[in-house]
């Protein structure tokens, strides 16, 4: 459990060290394991990369 | 037993010898200290010193007496050293009467400077033992008193010993009675007090330990001096308090909490876990010893384990463990375990531990010379024996009193202060919290941390706009100006505005606009910046893709990216519907600053290329800040060279539209013909060119005329800096990976470069050099580059789990991309950088940069570029030789150099024929003995200036190095190197025999060949020293031993003994010289 899935205002998402501080603006996801489970985590669940601004208003 | 100190009678421990004097063998101690004085005469760095300023009445005829009388009792203060056959001996003289040196000083700062001048003076060993008395007079009543002892026949412990026994002898006039001396120090020198097993411990003990690497102000030379300097500090009381409170609850010593800080500091300066650290040994561990003097001490080379980052508390229950192991095997001769270790030879460090750390029990206060009143007085020596030593002694109210001494040739003065205060700063978390991980204690001083955020302030105005919006804007302002020039079609801004909304509305009534990826993958031209506007308008992002790529990339681009369009010309397009839309703000379909403006992929290191997504506020803040920085102007007129695959191309095409100038798009092909580009830009007056370091050589081949250049897309060497800048109106130095936007860092070439830097980061852009942690380094410390702000990426196109890993969490919910580049932030804000974390290699232990390898290659005039790579565990280099060595290209030559191409290979040799090459040219043969000869003098210059680890085994020529289409070397696609191994060449001529001769004799080896090398053969220092002494009893010719470390090859070292002898057959009278070689030739 050495990484947290983290996610900031625009649900992007990162990894970050579990133990160390986190910096504002970003929360724990829930999701914690090794770094590559944190990185499998990652690809399964953030489906969009876009930043959550710029999401609305899709071309059709 | 006592017996009075001024009996001079004392039993000497060698055997007799006729002139009274008695000979021993050296200790293992002194045989090294003897060796590095062979090797360096001018060397003061192994001198030890006292010195006192004493006011009162002096009786300088009882100091003299009792100087003699110590000595008369201490062998090793009558002791000095002559050699025999290549081997020292130690030779004792009789007691004699020791003589003070008078001197006299105006002032305090003038006696400072006698002291230093005799604390930094070598002895020379052989003449008389190195040992010295002087006493300066300030004033009736007030001397400084320095005496200087070198360390191979004293200590620190001796010091002390001396100064009591002449403090004792002085003080009663010889009267009061002198401890026995049971043991004189040539007996114990023959003793051995360690076993094999020992030896063996240490040997597995610090076996493959690499270097410590600190970074330093300036290149680490290829062999070292003793240039040093010294800083005094002072750990405040309150501090010494916690540190002692500490060591308490740790059930440990200060010395240990001091040290295994130390080694924190160390490590977070290097990014090294594992390294050696000395600290030294009193050796005196019996109670005969107690009254010796002679060098009894020893260091230990104390192997430091930060692994897997533990807290404070278990690394001192590491440095605990690890010490007390030390000093149960101290009895181990240090010499004797560099000996085992066989190290790789490198002159330009220690061997074994690069620094020292050392808390000193401070000797008792008394008296240096009763019935005087007596203070410390700076010795003001400074050699470093080492890159960096700590000194550290417990002063008389609680605090610690630090001295730091660092090697000159590595560190400016601020570093070493800047140092101290994270040492400082260090101890301070430490002791206020020793659970932490040492990895996550503070070290940076505020004052520091304040200077990096300072740097990083580079806020600037960021409107919302899009690419499409600052173009549009400039066409409003300035419709009749041209935009565009290819060839000999021009659009006005109107016109392209024009088209540009052509190609929006067709986009449109496609179907395509924002959140879609159009594939562009059309021939340059004026069409293809309106397809790339056009697109920009419609809301959607483009995927540029260069018709000229390989069909398989292609294919596997489109397909990755899943591209909704692709357009390989305007016709693909449906016709514009009757009214074309004008790019309304108001329109649905106008693209907002977070919407991808294009795609670009690029391939890295490792694993598939992959699609970065970059937002159009990124690409306007990165047009913006060039457009300050480069101070743009509508006159300006930029030539488009650049492949629209690799996103630089983005500053050539756009920025003249946002600033009102106009841009030259170049052929496809004009980026490989120098003299194309140059015939473009003069008739086109193109002011601004941008080019890669390997474009710029190509550029450089034409008659350009002078223009303003950016270079970057790979590190600029010096040497083509120093070509390029007289060539050009200005140039900038740019650095930036695709993922922050095009270029990150910027840096203006000065007129005269020294080092190359790739600068500051440019408008909103912060840079942050961290270690392997994510922590912040110091200022000059290697770390990864992280790059934060405006130009940061949307992230990997379809690939989450590679975004989150390289775009890493930063303040505010902002994020930073990892740019795996390892850089270092200099004192004056610029960053340097080092090279590609993926490049870095390691090999026998030691990290190494190709870089700094191609750096030297690159700065020789025979060669026009160079690679180094590791392949096969092999370092490897390539080397495009310069055209005027007569190895020129074989293929793609147009001759203008004026000399005769020459075939680099075979196949080359028929080519050149074919094409009509002129007579003389040299046969494959001829070719590739002029290529050997090349070869040859460049691994001489790399010998010379490179530590022997970094040598390339394989040096190798090639015609020319395989470049990326954007430009870039292309390190994937190297040729395989030629078999390492040479053939063995018998030694060619006298001289070369001798030498071959004696390392045989010497070595004890047979079959040895011209490019045989000594240590490869298994020599070592004391070896050399032999071999020395057998060429001149051979050929009566004085060879300096570092002359052998320089050149260790049979042939090398040959050359040198065969220059030495003509130089003295040149001082010669031509007569005798004439005889001398008459005679040679009747041998």
């Amino acid at each position: 459990m050495s990484h947290l899935v983290v996610v900031n205002h625009e649900e992007q998402h990162s990894i970050w060290p579990a133990g160390r501080e986190l910096p504002d603006g970003w929360r724990a996801e829930g999701f914690s394991g090794d770094r590559e489970e944190c990185l499998a985590h990652i690809e399964r669940v953030w489906t969009d990369l876009r930043p959550l601004s710029v999401r609305g208003g899709d071309h059709a | 037993m006592s017996q009075p100190a001024a009996d001079l009678s004392v039993g000497s421990s060698g055997g007799p010898s006729a002139g009274g004097a008695a000979e021993h063998p050296l200790s293992h101690g002194q045989q090294r200290l003897w060796f590095l004085h062979r090797f360096d005469p001018t060397d003061p760095s192994y001198n030890t010193s006292y010195v006192y300023r004493v006011k009162g009445p002096l009786d300088t005829a009882a100091l003299a007496t009792a100087f003699t009388a110590v000595a008369a009792r201490h062998e090793s203060l009558r002791t000095r050293f002559r050699e025999v056959d290549g081997e020292a001996v130690a030779v004792v003289d009789p007691p004699a009467p020791v003589a003070v040196r008078r001197l006299a000083a105006r002032g305090e700062q003038e006696a400072r400077d006698l002291v230093a001048a005799l604390t930094n003076t070598a002895f020379d060993l052989t003449a008389a033992p190195p040992f010295l008395v002087a006493l300066i007079e300030l004033g009736p009543d007030d001397h400084v008193l320095c005496v200087v002892v070198h360390h191979i026949n004293s200590d620190g412990w001796s010091l002390n010993v001396l100064r009591d026994e002449v403090a004792a002898h002085y003080g009663s006039r010889g009267a009061a009675p002198l401890p026995d001396l049971p043991l004189q120090y040539g007996e114990h020198a023959r003793e051995r007090r360690w076993t094999d097993d020992d030896l063996r411990w240490w040997a597995d003990r610090l076996a493959g330990v690499p270097p410590l690497d600190l970074p330093a102000d300036r290149p680490r030379p290829a062999r070292r001096s003793w240039a040093g300097e010294a800083l005094d500090f002072r750990i405040a009381p309150e501090r010494a308090a916690g540190i002692a409170a500490l060591a308490r609850r740790a059930r440990c010593t200060p010395y240990m909490v001091l040290f295994a800080a130390y080694q924190v500091l160390l490590a977070r300066h290097t990014g090294q876990h594992d390294f050696c650290v000395g600290t030294p040994s009193a050796g005196r561990d019996r109670v005969e010893l107690e009254s010796m003097i002679g060098f009894l001490s020893s260091t230990l080379p104390v192997r430091c384990d930060l692994a897997g980052d533990p807290s404070f508390s278990e690394l001192l229950r590491r440095t605990r463990r690890a010490v007390l192991d030390a000093l149960a095997r101290q009895d181990v001769p240090f010499e004797r375990l560099v000996t085992e270790l066989d190290l790789p030879r490198d002159l330009g460090r220690t061997p074994v531990f690069q620094t020292m750390f050392a808390l000193h029990t401070r000797g008792d206060d008394s008296e240096p010379l009763p019935g005087l009143s007596a203070a410390p007085f700076p010795n003001g020596w400074h050699p470093a024996r080492h890159d960096l030593s700590v000194d550290i002694a417990p002063a008389p109210d609680g605090a610690f009193d630090g001295t730091v001494i660092y090697s000159t040739e590595l560190f400016d003065r601020e570093s070493a202060v800047m140092l101290i205060e994270r040492f400082q700063e260090l101890l301070a978390s430490a002791v206020a919290d020793p659970d932490l991980p040492v990895g996550a204690l503070r070290m940076l001083p505020q004052a520091e941390l304040a200077l990096l955020d300072d740097w990083n302030a580079t806020g600037a105005d960021l409107p919302g706009a899009t690419l499409a919006d600052l173009v549009l804007a400039q066409a409003e302002a300035t419709p009749g100006a041209v935009a565009v020039v290819c060839g000999a079609q021009t659009l006005t801004y109107a016109e392209l505005a024009g088209r540009a909304a052509q190609v929006a509305a067709r986009l449109a009534a496609a179907g395509v606009g924002r959140g879609c990826l159009v594939a562009i993958r059309m021939e340059r031209g004026a069409d293809l910046l309106a397809a790339l506007l056009g697109t920009a308008m419609s809301g959607a992002a483009y995927l540029p893709v260069d018709p000229g790529y390989p069909e398989a990339r292609i294919a596997y681009v489109l397909q990755d990216s899943a591209a909704a369009l692709v357009l390989t010309s305007l016709d693909d397009l449906p016709p514009a519907p009757a009214s074309p839309v004008p790019s309304a703000p108001a329109s649905p379909m106008a693209p907002r600053p977070g919407d991808t403006a294009y795609v670009l992929y690029t391939s890295g290191s490792t694993g598939r290329p992959k699609g970065v997504a970059v937002p159009h506020r990124a690409l306007v803040n990165f047009l913006l800040a060039m457009r300050s920085l480069v101070g743009s102007t509508p006159r300006d007129v930029w030539l488009a060279l650049t492949s629209l695959s690799f996103d630089i191309s983005a500053l050539e095409l756009y920025l003249p539209l946002v600033t009102g100038g106009r841009v030259v798009i170049a052929d496809a092909g004009a980026a490989v013909d120098g003299g194309a580009v140059a015939r473009l830009v003069r008739e086109t007056g193109v002011t601004h060119v941008q080019a890669t370091p390997s474009g710029w050589r190509v550029l450089l081949t034409g008659d350009l005329p002078r223009v303003t250049a950016l270079t970057g897309g790979e590190p600029l060497p010096p040497r083509l800096a120093r070509e390029l800048r007289p060539r050009v109106e200005r140039l900038l130095n740019v650095y930036g990976p695709t993922e922050t936007t095009v270029w990150s860092t910027a840096w203006e070439v000065p007129a005269d470069p020294g080092g190359i830097v790739i600068g500051r980061p440019i408008a909103n852009t912060t840079v942050h050099v961290v270690d392997a942690a994510g922590e912040t380094v110091p200022i000059g410390s290697p770390g990864e580059l992280l790059i934060g702000g405006a130009g940061v990426a949307t992230g990997y196109l379809g690939r989450p789990a590679l975004t989150a890993e390289r775009f890493v969490p930063g303040p505010g919910g902002s994020r930073r991309y990892r740019t795996g580049d390892r850089v270092r932030l200099l004192r004056d804000g610029t960053l340097e950088f080092l090279g590609r974390t993926d490049h870095q290699v390691k090999l026998r232990g030691h990290r190494i940069e190709p870089g700094e390898i191609e750096a030297v290659l690159d700065a020789c005039p025979e060669v026009r570029q160079s690679v180094a790579a590791v392949r096969d565990d092999l370092l490897v280099a390539y080397v495009v030789p310069a055209p005027a060595t007569g190895t020129a290209p074989a293929t793609g030559n147009t001759g203008n150099t004026g000399n005769t191409g020459t075939a680099g290979n075979a196949a080359g040799a028929g080519s050149a024929a074919g094409s009509g090459a002129p007579a003389d040219a040299l046969d494959a043969a001829d070719a590739a003995d002029a290529h050997r000869d090349l070869l040859d003098r460049l691994r001489e210059r790399l010998t010379r200036e490179l530590p022997g680890y970094m040598v390339p085994g394989v040096l190798t020529v090639v015609d020319a190095l395989p470049l990326t289409p954007n430009g870039k070397v292309d390190r994937s696609a190297l040729p395989e190197p030629p078999a390492a191994v040479r053939a063995h060449v018998a030694p060619r001529g006298d001289a070369e025999e001798l030498v071959a001769e004696v390392f045989a004799e010497v070595l004890g080896v047979t079959g040895i060949g011209a490019f045989d090398d000594f240590f490869a053969l298994g020599g070592h220092s004391l070896s050399a020293a032999r071999v020395v002494s057998r060429i001149r009893a051979l050929a009566e010719v004085d060879v300096p031993i570092r002359t052998l470390f320089a050149r260790s090859t049979v042939a090398g070292l040959a050359a040198e003994v065969e220059e030495l002898l003509v130089a003295e057959l040149a001082a010669l009278p031509e007569e005798e010289a004439r005889r001398l070689m008459e005679a040679g030739k009747q041998e």
